[in-house]
């Protein structure tokens, strides 16, 4: 009975995250495949590799996602985040180390996974969120600039004409009527500027001039690097980057696409499955990867909702790219350079600028810092950090705001009893100190601090600072109405006798 | 966070050779503003003196062993010094009911300098009340000089005044205390001889009569000189002592810092030679 209760709900289950919504998950499966080709490629070369390598690790990627993510309809594959952090030690040593490091990304992901280290994207604001968007277009955008630079060989007016011919196609294309909308227009633009380069015979650069193309299936191969310590403490600081970057866009995307369909997703399970898919990547000689916000936008938008539409993107992508390898070579670089700068500008959060007079100034602070530590790193990790941190601090800023202290005097006492409303912590005490007057020459000073709450020792060394203060000018001072939260807190850490001024009343 | 009425008249009780006269010179003025009067008792805390006596080695947790002997040495010690501030108000008070003054008296008890004790009540305040001779390390002009309401300074006698002299020198400070003049109850009642120092240039005149005129529109009973001099604190304690002046009030520190470096104040040196009462209006 329990057993097939278990087996019914396990049928259940895999007909909702598989079979439930075929017919779309094929098309826009396929739809996917054929705008992944050509952003795999140009994040191959963004990271300096052959194309092949972002190829193979977007087809392993998609397939192994679709079966241990956590997120049904959201597509990854090598990514221009992820290749951006991987330039420098691709430059330095070399594709196996870079397959190595993509291994050590994968396991620290998958312990990320394990500590439920997903739930830590709560302290991502949406300031740090967006701030890494608009950091990721910059950054993706400065790595076309080169192939426009005509300095580097065979570029010229014409590859100036092809780029701005390809801008034109994808942003023109989808205007056509009825067939705009059913076929994705980078391919368009990738199709016709091959077809016009290879016609007219133009002298440009091409995919095949940037290294070699996918001819046959990927291979299981070990990466090929010396197994010492020397090696794990090069890759390991790029391994902890790649996997934390990895997560971050991969838990941005899953949120986003949590909100356009309106399902939940298991963010720990993403985790994990992000870093499955990563060691496994690594084992056939692909780069690391992580989720797409724009491919996973294009898959929701074509009708994708279930793990099929990832895995079909996963497959096509790979039977398109071995049969079809003589004509990749083909795409001029001009076409690329036009698809990316279309990536670009479409992950670019454009309502950021918009809003940025409406937005309140520490939104926009922590924005920017996100952007400029980025773009000066060329590390999306560090943004992040420097946005969190900075989130942080203005919140507890905020907060420390909300402190109020006013007073009354009995004349025939000499008494001024203070009272205290709201929170006291690091952030306020220097706020809460000034609130008092000791140079008043009083008999009596009664600190009401019931409506309050001490957070931190920080609060309650200054309590004590202040109750010394007020007995050093010869008053007697009593201190009332300390909840239960902020006692256990008085009773560890504070210096002077407790009983004698009332603190454990 | 104190019991500071606004708009009060505030009675320095500094030091104790004028406080007589500070009270009296108080309640004519807070008769005439009919603000309260509040006595401010201002003394620096014993602090740095018990310091003296713990040099020597440092022992485990000194600090807060040192902290402790510290907080309840000054606690006694500030407790008396109290106290006798407490019975120096007392009495103040009780001179005041003695003279049957109708406005209400309150204490301000401060364990501070006077200067930052007058820092703290000055927004609020309508005249600060203080004695010519000042207990505090601060120069009368400096405290003058940081002030931020008109300071009344009183020698150990205190009359009241029936004439005043208003040295007007068409400098911005003179301008706005002429405005204070024709709205404050404080000399409404007086004879104001309105006395510029400079030469007989048709500006001077202009100002001046601009100047009497406005005092006489506020219903002020005044007169007009024009005296040409160089040195203009002498000239003024002439004319001060030859019409039996009761009162003199000026802007005080007018002129530029350079001005008044090169030349020398001419507010410190009337502040020095000066018998009489002297009200002073501040510059900002």
């Amino acid at each position: 009975m329990v057993y097939s209760l278990f087996m019914t709900s396990f049928f259940d289950s895999v007909r909702d995250e598989w079979f439930s919504n075929v017919r779309g998950d094929i098309l826009s499966g396929i739809v996917v495949a054929l705008a992944l080709i050509p952003e795999a490629i140009a994040f191959s070369i963004i990271a300096g590799v052959d194309p092949k390598v972002g190829l193979y690790a977007s087809f392993c990627i998609a397939v192994v996602i679709s079966f241990v993510g956590g997120r049904p309809g959201m597509i990854s594959a090598a990514t221009g985040a992820m290749a951006l952090v991987m330039v420098t030690l691709v430059a330095d040593h070399g594709l196996q180390y870079l397959l190595a490091a993509t291994l050590l990304c994968g396991v620290i992901q998958i312990v990320m996974g394990i500590l439920k280290l997903g739930n830590l994207m709560r302290f991502v604001s949406r300031a740090v969120v967006i701030g890494f968007v608009n950091a990721l277009a910059i950054l993706i955008f400065a790595a076309q600039l080169p192939e426009l630079n005509p300095a580097t060989e065979r570029v010229g007016m014409t590859v100036y004409i092809m780029t701005a011919a390809g801008l034109a196609i994808i942003y023109l294309f989808p205007l056509l009527p009825k067939i705009g909308r059913l076929l994705p227009s980078p391919l368009i633009c990738i199709v016709g500027l091959t077809v016009v380069a290879m016609t007219m015979n133009l002298d440009i650069r091409n995919v095949g001039s940037m290294g070699e193309l996918p001819d046959s299936l990927p291979m299981f191969l070990l990466p090929d690097i010396p197994l010492n310590l020397e090696t794990l403490l090069i890759i390991a600081p790029y391994s902890l980057t790649l996997a934390i970057v990895g997560l971050l866009e991969s838990m941005m995307t899953a949120t986003i696409v949590d909100e356009l369909t309106d399902t939940p997703s298991n963010k720990n399970r993403e985790c994990r499955g992000q870093g499955i898919a990563n060691v496994i990547t690594s084992f056939f000689g692909g780069m690391a990867g992580c989720a797409m916000i724009g491919q996973s936008m294009i898959n929701v938008k074509s009708g994708g909702r279930t793990r099929l539409s990832t895995l079909i993107a996963g497959v096509v992508l790979l039977i398109m790219v071995v049969f079809l390898s003589d004509w990749v070579r083909q795409i001029p670089m001009a076409a690329l350079v036009a698809v990316m700068i279309m990536v670009s500008i479409g992950t670019f959060n454009w309502q950021s600028i918009r809003e940025f007079k409406t937005h309140p100034m520490s939104f926009n602070i922590v924005m920017l810092a996100t952007v400029v530590t980025t773009i000066f790193t060329h590390n999306l990790a560090y943004g992040v950090g420097v946005g969190v941190l900075l989130s942080a601090v203005f919140f507890a800023n905020k907060i420390g705001q909300f402190l109020t202290v006013f007073s009354e005097y009995d004349d025939d006492s000499n008494t001024r009893y203070y009272y205290v409303q709201g929170q006291v912590f690091f952030a306020s005490t220097t706020q809460f100190l000034q609130s008092f007057d000791t140079r008043e020459a009083l008999d009596n000073v009664h600190i009401d601090v019931s409506q309050a709450h001490f957070w931190d020792v920080s609060a309650v060394d200054t309590l004590d600072k202040l109750v010394m203060r007020l007995q050093r000018e010869g008053i007697d001072v009593k201190v009332v109405g300390l909840n239960s939260a902020s006692r256990t807190l008085i009773d560890r850490f504070s210096i002077h006798d407790r009983r004698d001024i009332g603190l454990l009343d | 966070m104190s019991n500071l009425k606004p708009d009060s008249v505030i009675a320095c009780l500094d030091c104790p050779d004028h406080v007589q006269a500070v009270l009296d010179a108080s309640m004519w003025s807070a008769a005439r503003l009919q603000a309260p009067i509040g006595l401010l008792y201002s003394v620096p805390s014993l602090q740095q003196k018990a310091a003296i006596n713990y040099s020597g080695c440092l022992n485990i947790d000194d600090e807060s062993a040192l902290l402790e002997t510290f907080t309840n040495q000054e606690h006694l010690s500030n407790s008396e010094l109290k106290a006798q501030g407490k019975l120096l108000l007392h009495q103040a008070m009780a001179y005041c009911e003695q003279h049957q003054h109708k406005r209400k008296v309150y204490t301000l008890h401060r364990h501070e300098p006077l200067i930052e004790s007058l820092d703290y009540v000055d927004r609020k305040s309508q005249l600060v009340v203080i004695g010519h001779h000042l207990t505090s390390k601060l120069t009368l002009g400096e405290l003058v000089r940081l002030s931020q309401c008109p300071v009344l300074v009183t020698h150990s006698q205190f009359s009241a005044p029936t004439t005043a002299l208003f040295a007007f020198d068409n400098r911005p400070t003179s301008h706005k205390m002429l405005n204070w003049l024709c709205k404050t109850p404080l000399v409404r009642a007086l004879t104001i001889h309105i006395v510029m120092i400079g030469k007989d240039t048709p500006t001077n005149c202009d100002a001046l009569r601009e100047a009497y005129a406005r005092l006489k529109q506020a219903g002020i009973h005044c007169k007009k000189v024009l005296i040409d001099s160089r040195d203009v604190s002498a000239a003024l304690s002439h004319y001060q002592a030859e019409h039996h002046i009761g009162l003199l009030m000026t802007g005080a520190f007018g002129q530029s810092r350079l001005r008044e470096f090169l030349q020398g104040s001419d507010t410190k040196k009337l502040l020095v030679a000066t018998k009489i009462p002297y009200l002073l209006f501040p510059k900002e």
